[in-house]
């Protein structure tokens, strides 16, 4: 019983997630900040849902499986919102307008 | 790794029989002959992780906590009643000799919501942030302290 309500809640905070990354994904305008909370989805929301469903199955050959996809989208999800953010920043040329340019180069 | 290996293929088959065994012995062993022949991967990395075991816990245990702080953070962006936010982009330098490791410092930098890496050239990186808080102090975050805590232990 206190499994299935861990696994619930876990469960319900990624389909939150989700939906603040939708919600989000409507409010702000530029590409790279939409990009930036829809990123969230893919590694926080992904991530609970499973790490719930994991607390649900308990230990198993299964949930050894969900948990190969935790691991799978910690290295996958950051490697392709990289690419979209590089080729977006290669091919906008008013990009100076969206955001300000700081930098800490010691060059 | 050679374990690793042989691990994933049995739980990608979900069960534990004898010629499942044999097979993922086999194909480990020919999956991990290719590695160090092909994609230069050689058993030293293995040390690595042997002597930074520790560190690597703690990092994992860093990485969530940051994590969650930035995703709260970035909640109140969404959430608030009007939009206002300044994205920014940071330029900044990191003294990490080691290439894996500067993958590891702009996955984890990408993971963490509000922040994205968008180029990593040599040691100039070039990160992206949603707002000028989620970017502040970026340069020597915790990451890269821990990182370089890894890279001492390499040599040391």
């Amino acid at each position: 019983m206190f499994r299935l309500i861990l696994s619930a809640l876990f469960i319900l905070a990624g389909v939150n997630v989700i939906i603040t990354a939708l919600v989000g994904n409507y409010r702000f305008s530029y590409v790279l900040n939409r990009m930036q909370v829809g990123a969230t989805a893919d590694t926080m929301g992904a991530i609970l849902v499973l790490v719930g469903l994991v607390i649900k199955t308990g230990f198993n050959m299964i949930s050894l499986k969900l948990f190969v996809m935790i691991i799978f989208f910690f290295v996958a999800s950051p490697v392709c919102s990289h690419f979209l953010a590089r080729t977006e920043t290669i091919a906008n040329e008013d990009i100076l307008d969206e955001c300000e340019v700081v930098s800490h180069d010691s060059i | 790794m050679y374990i690793l290996l042989l691990l994933f293929w049995i739980i990608l088959n979900g069960k534990i029989t004898t010629e499942i065994l044999i097979f993922g012995v086999v194909l480990s062993a020919a999956i991990f002959w290719f590695m160090c022949r092909y994609l230069e991967y050689s058993p030293k990395y293995e040390m690595f992780v042997a002597k930074n075991l520790l560190w690597i816990l703690v990092y994992f245990i860093v990485l969530i906590i940051e994590i969650f702080k930035a995703a709260i953070t970035v909640y109140k962006r969404v959430y608030s009643r009007k939009i206002e936010i300044q994205p920014q982009m940071v330029f900044f330098d990191v003294d990490i000799e080691s290439e894996f490791l500067r993958f590891v410092l702009a996955n984890s930098i990408t993971i963490t919501p509000g922040t994205i890496t968008v180029d990593v050239d040599d040691n100039h990186f070039c990160v992206h942030a949603l707002d000028y808080t989620l970017a502040e102090g970026i340069e020597d975050s915790v990451f890269i302290k821990l990182l370089k805590k890894m890279e001492g232990n390499i040599c040391g």
